[in-house]
């Protein structure tokens, strides 16, 4: 498998209408936002996002970008960070000058650029539609920004100062992070921390 | 004096536990009173005017970024944060662990405060009722105390006292008729007949149906909005609307807990995993009636197994009716053989249910609940306890609600049954003496123990089975026959403390009825004959 980081070709990107007649976009022949109505589509999206009260997301896929525009004109004051793979899109889209919206190419990010993001565990709302035909490279960075890798839970870890926990985890041989495993990593731990850990495990139990 | 009361649970036991307030303002003059409570419930808020601060615990929000994934765990552990130190830098004095589960638990291992009372805390190693809270109350239908009241025990907070309704010329008859469980409802065909018959047989009252917004759709689709006034009132506007109501109709719901806060007067419908005796209306003189089916109550974790729904069918519109009219017309005394509804008081062990049915189980009922409360409160172990003053009590109470003839019968053959459950305490004895002093020494094998307990659980079984009714006095001990034990002496320290249990309350039931054969022979009821042989 490709680096996530790699860079896309871009010459198969269309712009056409919708059946609605609002604009979609495919790619390769696949859409990235409802070729019928991404409008509705957009709307529906909206209302199954949580997390309202946040300073910022991170949005991943960006299609479109109706579903943003939406988010945007219901969540004032929180900053939206998008990130895409691809490049055409991000600079089509900059031209609609969302206030608060950060846009950003995966392909354009170093790792550590890719850090500093994945350091702020901000809340990672997906748009799944605009993954088409690339979707193991976007669930990649998916889980690196939700913290669910074991490298991105664990710089997380530590730019809070949470260093047992990453030494705990890093015992564990496979590459998933949960609160199930974190849990039983700190089991014998009677730190405050750990106990904190505990009551979030009871929370899901 | 800073008060912090975790109640992390529904809106139901948000109004249960405000009762605590009382007790506590008692216990100490000028304290301020803090509650935390889950982000579900935040509603609640406009009801908690008593309470200073109100911390929030964000549960939704933790548990979506701890199954949904869709932000690092740390995210919700940083959230937990916050809500921990908002409480720590309060400096309560004293934090009451209400909610008395695992997650409460674990909460209080990371909260601080002077004192922080909870299930596993060194305090509540010593207090019998936090051990009846953990272990008996949880079962089903094996309370013999309302919630209210093991929990105020249990956290050491003095009893609060059940308000009695208050008297007013209102004609107003509210009705609940949906409950947050489809298993506790009574039925909305069945709530429709009795308002109908409710509306002819009292033409000047004024009767509504109260609900959620999310449940008027499916209320109005049996009783038409036409007819039948429905009013979607949000918890204040519910709680005005019961301050000057004349009485609640409702099954077993947040809304009953309401009317008994704000002295409402309340016909309960008690269906499905609703336990009465643990969670109704904490108000005195609330009507309850009772689903009769043999599997009533159910286990609140699981849905109904039957064919059809056993429980709302045994309560009939008739029986709701004429409780209805009993609680209007303040006919609450003299309801001797009323077998249909049992009604709510206070007496010195605490709030209770009363049936005035006259049979012996309600009596052996009655009974047992102050035997386990003189255990309970250790009254037993002073050293003179005041076994008159209760029977005194006994006899004052049962002489209202049971004939003099039956309570002779009562005394009579629980004389002779709590000396079989001696005996049979005994035989558990010498099984369990076999293996005690191999158990000290360090020397009992595995072996061994496990036949022991093998042994021990089949006598346990057998009686369990044979002394049913009071099966909770084994209760513990079943607890201790079914762990896992690495060595002899935890297992000896483990049975022995808990085959300590039955044999107390048994003792207890001893000098009670003792104290109530001298009594009853004082008064006459016992012929000479009886008296000579039963004491």
């Amino acid at each position: 498998m490709n680096s996530p980081l790699d860079s896309l070709s871009e010459t198969s990107l269309q712009f056409t209408q919708a059946r609605s007649g609002a604009m979609t976009v495919s790619w390769n022949g696949r859409y990235l936002c409802s070729s019928r109505d991404p409008l509705a589509e957009a709307s529906t999206w909206l209302r199954q996002q949580s997390f309202k009260d946040e300073s910022a997301v991170i949005i991943l896929g960006l299609g479109a970008g109706h579903h943003i525009k939406a988010l945007s004109e219901s969540r004032h004051e929180q900053k939206l960070i998008v990130f895409d793979y691809h490049q055409e899109l991000i600079e089509k889209f900059k031209l609609e000058n969302l206030k608060n919206c950060d846009l950003y190419c995966i392909s354009d990010l170093n790792e550590a650029q890719m850090a500093e993001h994945i350091k702020l565990a901000l809340p990672v709302l997906v748009f799944r539609s605009a993954w088409s035909g690339l979707e193991p490279k976007y669930e990649n960075i998916r889980r690196d920004l939700s913290g669910q890798s074991l490298k991105s839970f664990s710089q997380q870890s530590e730019v809070r100062g949470f260093y047992e926990l990453s030494q705990a985890l890093r015992v564990k041989n496979h590459d998933f992070v949960s609160i199930k495993e974190i849990s039983v990593a700190l089991k014998d731990n009677k730190s405050d921390e750990a106990k904190m850990w505990q009551v979030l495990r009871e929370l899901v139990k | 004096m800073k008060i912090l009361i975790l109640s992390l649970l529904r809106l139901g036991d948000i109004l249960l536990h405000k009762q605590l307030i009382a007790g506590l303002r008692k216990q100490y003059p000028g304290c301020q009173i803090d509650f935390a409570i889950n982000d579900s419930f935040i509603s609640s808020k406009q009801l908690l005017s008593e309470v200073k601060n109100i911390h929030v615990l964000p549960r939704n929000i933790l548990q979506r970024i701890l199954v949904e994934q869709e932000q690092s765990a740390l995210a919700a552990y940083e959230k937990l944060g916050q809500f921990v130190n908002k409480i720590n830098n309060e400096n309560y004095n004293i934090i009451l662990d209400a909610t008395h589960n695992r997650l409460s638990v674990q909460l209080c291992h990371v909260l601080k405060a002077k004192e922080i009372r909870f299930a596993g805390s060194k305090r509540a190693a010593t207090n019998l009722w936090e051990s009846y809270f953990n272990n008996q109350f949880s079962q089903v239908n094996n309370s013999r105390f309302h919630y209210v009241d093991v929990l105020a025990k249990s956290l050491d907070v003095k009893s609060p006292s059940a308000l009695l309704p208050k008297r007013n010329s209102s004609k107003t008859i509210i009705f609940q008729v949906l409950t947050s469980d489809v298993k506790k409802n009574w039925g909305l065909e069945k709530f429709k007949n009795l308002i109908d018959r409710v509306k002819v047989r009292n033409s000047d009252a004024e009767c509504f149906i109260v609900c959620a917004p999310n449940e008027l759709k499916e209320i109005q689709a049996v009783l038409s909005p036409d007819i039948y006034d429905i009013r979607a009132l949000n918890l204040p506007e519910v709680k005005v609307a019961l301050q000057s109501a004349a009485l609640l109709v409702s099954g077993d719901t947040s809304i009953q807990h309401l009317a008994a806060e704000v002295g409402c007067s309340v016909v309960s419908l008690f269906i499905g995993s609703a336990d009465a005796q643990k969670t109704a209306p904490f108000i005195k003189n609330a009507l309850i009636v009772q689903a009769t089916s043999a599997c009533y109550p159910c286990k609140h974790s699981e849905s109904c197994h039957q064919a059809s729904h056993l429980c709302a069918s045994s309560v009939t519109v008739d029986q709701v009716y004429k409780n209805i009219e009993t609680s209007l017309k303040g006919e609450l005394m003299n309801r001797l053989h009323d077998n249909s509804a049992a009604q709510t008081t206070v007496d010195q062990h605490g709030f209770m249910l009363m049936n005035f049915d006259g049979s012996q189980q309600s009596l052996a009922k009655d009974f047992e609940r102050i035997v386990w409360s003189f255990y309970l409160n250790g009254e037993w172990k002073s050293s003179v306890p005041h076994y008159g003053s209760a029977v005194f009590e006994i006899l004052n109470d049962w002489t209202h609600r049971y004939s003099m003839k039956a309570i002779s019968q009562f005394a009579t053959q629980q004389q002779t049954r709590v000396s079989r459950v001696e005996a049979k305490i005994s035989e558990g004895k010498q099984l369990f003496s076999g293996i005690s002093k191999a158990c000290l020494n360090g020397t009992a094998s595995q072996a061994t123990m496990d036949e022991t307990l093998s042994n021990l659980r089949s006598w346990h079984l057998d009686t369990s089975a044979e002394f049913a009714d009071i099966s909770d006095s084994f209760l513990k001990l079943q607890f201790a026959l079914h762990k896992t034990y690495q060595d002899g002496f935890s297992l000896y320290r483990e049975v022995k403390n808990s085959l300590e249990e039955p044999l107390n309350l048994n003792l207890i039931r001893q000098q009670l009825l003792l104290n109530l054969i001298r009594s009853l022979s004082e008064k006459g009821e016992l012929n000479e004959r009886e008296f000579r042989i039963l004491s």
